[in-house]
């Protein structure tokens, strides 16, 4: 079990590693993102010039059939750019999800002017964006109240309320979120909201243990007018339905990443104490083998983004609970297997293992998908 | 604690659920311990995302608890320990959980790891056809849990669980719980029914194949509260299916139409004295039969109410619509990794697939290029199977094939001729039935029994290709 796997599977699909098929993207984030890797994740650095050189690339186009090259909806793609990116720096990772997210918004909206004037420039990065979603899966799941409100006014809504904790937010960046409509025909509804909208505002954020270069604010709506041709969906829940499985499965470039990441720590962290090492649990050939099938499973999902059936939606959620508890396992080893100097406040072991905490509790955390797995199986 | 300190209450910020105490103040912002939430200025600002006192509301903590047991946690067992030298069963019907027993049986220590999409509850599918004019509950049609089942063999169950792809060269299955090892692999994905897209807006109509399949029609059967008679139901498809659920809603007191394209039912099967006697038999019990009939729309006329229009221009009314178009081997997953396949997932004597790790068994298999959906056989292959699982190779025989068709009001056992040239004789016609026999060269190679005469069938199975006194009544195919 402690031989690494090879890739000359018969008759499956093809899963290339991430590091054939993205060679441009791991040689940027080689020159400019590991240098900057421990200020990201201690000054809370933002990598802003690497997501706009990252976008250039391509890195965030893959799963927007109407952005790339090839008109596909390429998830597993998509999925992979953020396994690159996460493996060296998670908080990147992160926002890089985000920006991915944002433009999935859009791209399955009914939205013309949005299409023509945000997609573009959110699918190459020359714009950034983030998802406020947190707050309304978590009212999806039954699990807290909608914290932003709107009335209907001529031409739009005027949304009220605030949202803790959104990230990759900046002045001009995008985000989606949902509010609830008052007055008759109460409902919710989604809309691409621009940090510089007037009554729009940021607050800064207490610090946080890790994540600080991924930019996060408070956000505050003080009858924020937001125009109907801003509005991603209207009716919500066929929307949701569309987006959810692929909205899933791009944070699973995250928990790939992250794991890829642990697994090259505890191989240097070999080098020396290979001797010792191999007394813990969770060895290099364990975990790499965990990583492929989560690999494969993700990719085989990634087929068919638009299954809006529960039964499918059921195995995406099962594979995110995967994700995060392999992320946990691979963080705790690769801190054993790098001992002490792992434990040093530069170390990647231990920003690996804050990070992958991150992975497990960023919604949907393993709680909520336990939470929605019971209902979906329960009878 | 003193009774002052008691009265202190606690306030949660509605955004980010910061709890402001105030026995403990906010002393960072100055305000003092013991500072009451009215007395806090306008001002103040939530130490966590900057609301104001506005977004804040008195804390009454939450009593509930979720429920979440042992069964509750199935998705998060690991499949990190698994034995690579397991066999690994995908599905947990009939066919697998028989599999799974026999093996059981035949070698104690062998790990055995079944997979399934559902809870892997054990229930006897026949038993649906016949559960209603019974007033089975549909919850006691399950005979035992999959966890409680799996305990008692000592296997691992995987409920809640579809495999997504297979790694053939390092044999691993691959689901969203992980890789799962396998030494050998067993398909025993079974068949779905066939689903026709009829034009009309109706929805589509139900079928039924699983426990589940059978609690939505059974919900759908008493969403009404009147008696059984206010509704009414048409069963597109007169096969096995079709027949029994018929037989089965019209003994129960609905009125149940019976839709079929051939001028008979089970005509592939029967021979036609007992196509017609079926048609009777279901008749006197208030089956409305449409035979020749093919349905054209599904239209919706009435809040619950469907019209099934026929393209002779008739048209039938009911509240609940059944399609019965037979079965589907559910072959994706063996298409998708490689594995020869035609109708059903091809295997051979030993029921090997093309991959010499993986086999097959039961409703998705095609062995000697035929389908066989049949309790009977997926029990022979089972035991075959397992023996060959267990260090045995065993070759398995198909069974005669006797086809049982469950209609309390008739039931027929059939036992198919897998030759042709012969001719059916009439043994015995009486009140209680029929009795009829195939000879081909003066040997007897198949029969249908219906009434009473059904219970030979045993009997006639043992002197399959044995010598048939030729002095019976003859009797145009």
């Amino acid at each position: 079990m402690l031989e690494t796997r090879t890739h000359d599977v018969t008759g499956v699909s093809p899963a290339a590693g991430p590091a054939d098929a993205d060679a441009a993207l791991q040689a940027l984030v080689e020159r400019d993102l590991a240098p900057l890797t421990a200020r990201i994740d201690r000054e809370g650095l933002y990598p802003e010039d690497f997501l706009r050189e990252a976008g250039r690339l391509g890195a965030f186009n893959r799963h927007l059939a109407s952005q790339n090259a090839s008109g596909t909806t390429d998830i597993a793609s998509a999925i992979r750019a953020t396994e690159v990116i996460s493996a060296e720096c998670m908080t990147t990772g992160f926002v890089a999800w985000c920006q991915n997210a944002c433009a999935w918004y859009v791209e399955n909206s009914a939205s013309d002017t949005l299409k023509r004037e945000a997609l573009p420039r959110l699918a190459n990065a020359e714009a950034l964006g983030a998802t406020a979603l947190s707050n309304p899966m978590k009212w999806f799941a039954n699990i807290e109240d909608l914290k932003l409100s709107a009335e209907r006014v001529d031409g739009g809504y005027v949304v009220s309320g605030a949202l803790p904790w959104v990230s990759n937010l900046g002045e001009d960046h995008y985000f989606g979120a949902i509010f609830r409509t008052t007055g008759t025909n109460p409902r919710p509804v989604m809309a691409l909201i621009n940090c510089s909208d007037p009554g729009f505002s940021l607050t800064a954020c207490p610090e946080f243990t890790a994540l600080e270069g991924s930019r996060t604010f408070g956000c505050h709506f003080d009858r924020v007018f937001v125009p109907d041709e801003h509005v991603l969906a209207d009716a919500l829940p066929e929307y949701i339905r569309r987006i959810r499985p692929g909205f899933v499965l791009l944070q699973m470039g995250m928990g790939l990443g992250l794991i890829d990441g642990c697994i090259q720590t505890m191989r240097e962290a070999n080098e020396t104490l290979a001797h010792v090492n191999g007394y813990l649990d969770d060895q290099v050939g364990e975990l790499e083998e965990a990583l492929e099938d989560g690999r494969s499973a993700c990719y085989a999902l990634s087929e068919t983004p638009f299954d809006e059936s529960e039964r499918f939606f059921a195995d995406v959620l099962q594979m995110r609970l995967t994700g995060s508890e392999l992320s946990l396992r691979a963080s705790q080893s690769a801190l054993l297997h790098a001992g002490a100097r792992g434990y040093l406040a530069n170390a990647a072991a231990q920003r690996k293992l804050r990070e992958s905490y991150f992975v497990a509790i960023v919604t949907p955390a393993i709680k909520h998908l336990r939470k929605e797995l019971a209902r979906i199986h329960a009878h | 604690m003193s009774t002052e300190t008691d009265e202190f209450k606690r306030y949660i910020c509605k955004v980010c659920g910061y709890i402001y105490d105030e026995a403990k103040g906010d002393p960072d912002s100055g305000l003092a311990p013991g500072t009451r939430f009215e007395d806090i200025p306008d001002d103040w600002y939530c130490p966590d995302c900057n609301v104001t006192k506005a977004d804040f509301t008195a804390l009454e903590p939450r009593a509930e608890t979720a429920d979440a047991g042992a069964a509750a946690m199935a998705w998060s067992a690991g499949a990190g320990a698994a034995d690579p030298d397991a066999v690994v069963i995908v599905g947990g019907g009939m066919a697998g959980w028989a599999l799974a027993e026999a093996l059981r049986e035949r070698d104690p220590r062998r790990p055995i790891r079944l997979l399934t999409a559902d809870s892997g509850d054990y229930y006897t599918k026949p038993r649906i056809s016949n559960a209603f004019a019974r007033g089975v509950a549909v919850a006691d049609l399950v005979e035992e849990t999959g966890v409680a089942r799996a305990a008692r063999l000592g296997i691992d169950l995987m409920p809640f669980v579809r495999v997504l792809d297979v790694q053939r060269a390092q044999q691993r299955v691959i689901t969203a719980r992980g890789g799962v090892p396998y030494g050998q692999l067993v398909l025993a994905t079974g068949a779905r029914p066939r689903q026709m897209a009829f034009p009309g807006g109706a929805g589509a109509p139900l079928s039924v194949n699983t426990l589940e399949d059978y609690r939505a029609l059974r919900a759908a059967l008493e969403a009404r509260e009147e008696s059984p008679t206010h509704t009414r139901v048409a069963i597109i498809g007169a096969g096995l299916v079709g027949c029994e659920l018929a037989d089965d809603l019209a003994t129960g007191g609905h009125p149940v139409a019976l839709i079929e394209c051939a001028s008979r039912p089970l005509p592939n099967l029967l021979p036609e004295s007992l196509s017609d006697d079926l048609e009777k038999a279901l008749a006197d019990h208030g089956v409305q039969w449409h035979t020749g009939a093919t349905v054209e729309r599904v239209e919706p006329v009435a809040e619950g109410t469907a019209r099934v229009a026929l393209a002779d221009g008739e048209a039938v009314e009911a509240e609940v619509v059944i399609s019965a178009l037979g079965l589907v081997p559910n072959r994706e997953l063996a298409e998708r990794i490689g594995l020869a396949c035609h109708q059903g997932i091809e295997v051979d004597a030993l029921l090997r697939t093309t991959d010499p790790a993986i086999f097959a068994l039961g409703d998705g298999c095609e062995f000697e290029g035929q389908l066989r959906p049949y309790v009977e056989t997926l029990r022979g292959q089972a035991a075959a199977l397992a023996r060959t699982l267990a260090g045995e190779a065993t070759v398995y025989r198909p069974d005669a094939g006797v086809v049982q068709v469950k209609t309390g009001s008739l039931p027929l056992n059939i036992c198919p001729p897998q030759m042709g040239g012969g001719e059916w004789l009439e043994i015995v016609v009486d009140a209680e039935g029929r009795h009829l026999e195939y000879h081909v060269n003066g040997r007897l190679a198949g029969f249908a029994l219906s009434g009473r005469h059904a219970r030979r069938a045993r009997e006639l199975e043992t002197r399959l290709g044995e010598p048939a006194a030729d002095t019976r009544t003859r009797l145009a195919s």
